[in-house]
Parts: C-alpha cells; structure tokens; sequence
C-alpha cells in the first residue's frame, strides 16, 4: 500500500520530574497532532485502550498535561506468544501558547483518539476589521 | 508451518510455537518489518488464536476484515483531520492514509465463528481453529 507513514515504534514518555509513579507499568508517550485555527488550539492524541473514566487533561498556566491509563487484561484461556506492541500508560506534557481559556475546553475521546479544543481568549482572537464605505 | 508476513518483500516471522516466546514477564517484543500496520499481538490456545491490534482513530465502518482458510487480512484507513479556515499544524506525529496486513496462520479459521471487536481503538479479533484441524476428541460412552 501507498501513502503510508512509516512510523517507529511506541517511544517512552520523558520523566518529566522527581516524583515516583505508583504504576510499575511502562508509560508512552502518545502520538499527538497539533494545530492552531483562529479560536482556537486543537490537540489530538492517540491513546488506544484509554476510556473516559481513565483519561485526564489538565491546563495549569501554559502546562497542558494529557495522562491516560490503559487497564488491558490478559485474554482469558490464552498465552500471549507473539508480540509486538507492548501496552502501558500515556503521558504527554505540551507548553501551549498564553492566553486559552482554560475554563473553556472541549474534550472527546473517539476510537482511542483524545481531541482537544483549547479555545482561545476573546482578546487573543484577531480582530477581524469591517471596512464601512461611504 | 510458520507465520509468514504475505507482503511481497518476503518478510517473514517466526511462528509462535516456533520461536520459543513464553507469556510475560519474560516475553521478548518482536519489531516487525518497518512500515507495517497495524502492530499485533497473538494470543493463542488449543482452541484458536486472538489477534489484538491497536487501531486508535479507526472507526469500525473504516476496517475491513476477511478471512479466507488460514489467511487474515486487515484493511482498513486512517482518515486525516478535515482541514479548516486558518488551519497551521505545530505538530504532526499520527500517521494516516491507508494500510492492509495479511498474515498467514498455521491453521484454518473457521470464519462463520470470527468475532471482531473494535473498543477504544483497540481490536479484538477472535480466530477460531475450524473443527476438522482441530484434534479429535473421542467420546467415552458409559453404559
């Protein structure tokens, strides 16, 4: 097939600080897209397995922290003999422009994709100008 | 038989039985041929395999799953963002377009009883052993 992104394999999330986790399972860091549009910042993770009960995104000044668990259990009556992804948590950490309204976030989680849309504060919106004519 | 990657560079893995892989702790990760998607995992017992692929992002209407005797494939596509006004990436690490992996088992499916899951972006296929490859188990009548 064509168009394909050759992709590595799940990289592990940076230890961002001193404080120990309680897991003993691997964190990943998720796939994230990033792109800005007039009103708003919209982030899309990727974080196969994670639910809404096990995701959680927080905005703390510019530190957009996006933490999910992935609680897989073994196939019943199975052994896994062959494999190639491994599974574990995510974690990701963006520092994001000034100025989004951090009261004002909308979060959904499809198909193991986190989309946010950080919307941007009224002041930091360009001002469109209307043009009067006489 | 081995379980053999049918893509046409003659890619090959190492059968499950064959290549000494025990359940965790101790099981070591496979790094498959670069460019293949979806990465799989194989559970397995006497009565079938499990496939479990991580596909976030791709809805059940986007995968496509045959089988035929002991071949699975997975077809599917990874549709990209629809594009908006002003629209400028700072960021761009997910893969998308279209992808198909064919494996080959070493037995044949009985494909009326394949079960597909797809949960939070996570695949769950079930591949049953087809009755006549499974071992035959003789009933002991009791008077």
């Amino acid at each position: 097939m064509t168009a394909q992104t050759t992709m590595p394999p799940k990289q592990e999330a940076k230890q961002s600080n001193e404080v120990e986790r309680t897991r003993s399972r691997r964190v990943f860091a998720a796939r994230t897209d990033i792109y800005e549009r007039d009103d708003a910042l919209v982030v899309i993770a990727e974080m196969p397995g994670v639910t809404r009960d096990t995701v959680d995104v927080t905005l703390e000044g510019n530190q957009l922290a996006i933490v999910g668990r992935v609680d897989a259990q073994p196939v019943e009556g199975h052994e896994l003999s062959y494999a190639e992804y491994e599974i574990g948590d995510y974690e990701r950490r963006f520092r994001v422009p000034d100025g989004l309204n951090a009261d004002e976030i909308d979060a959904v989680l499809e198909n193991g994709v986190l989309r946010l849309v950080l919307r941007k504060a009224e002041e930091k919106k360009p001002k469109k100008i209307v043009v009067k004519e006489n | 038989m081995a379980l053999v990657s049918t893509r046409g560079d003659g890619s090959s893995w190492p059968a499950p039985h064959e290549s000494g892989h025990r359940a965790n702790p101790w099981l070591t990760y496979s790094r498959p041929v670069a460019g293949e998607y979806p990465l799989i995992n194989l559970w397995t017992s006497d009565e079938g395999y499990v496939l479990t692929a991580e596909l976030p992002g791709v809805a059940a209407e986007d995968l496509d799953i045959a089988v035929c005797d002991n071949i699975v494939t997975l077809r599917g596509i990874r549709k990209p963002e629809p594009s908006e006004n002003g629209q400028t990436y700072h960021r761009r690490e997910r893969g998308l377009g279209p992808f198909s992996r064919s494996l080959e088992l070493p037995f044949e499916v009985d494909a009326k009883n394949v079960e597909a899951t797809l949960r939070h972006g996570v695949l769950h296929l079930v591949l049953p052993r087809s009755e006549k490859d499974k071992p035959k188990k003789i009933q002991i009548q009791t008077a």
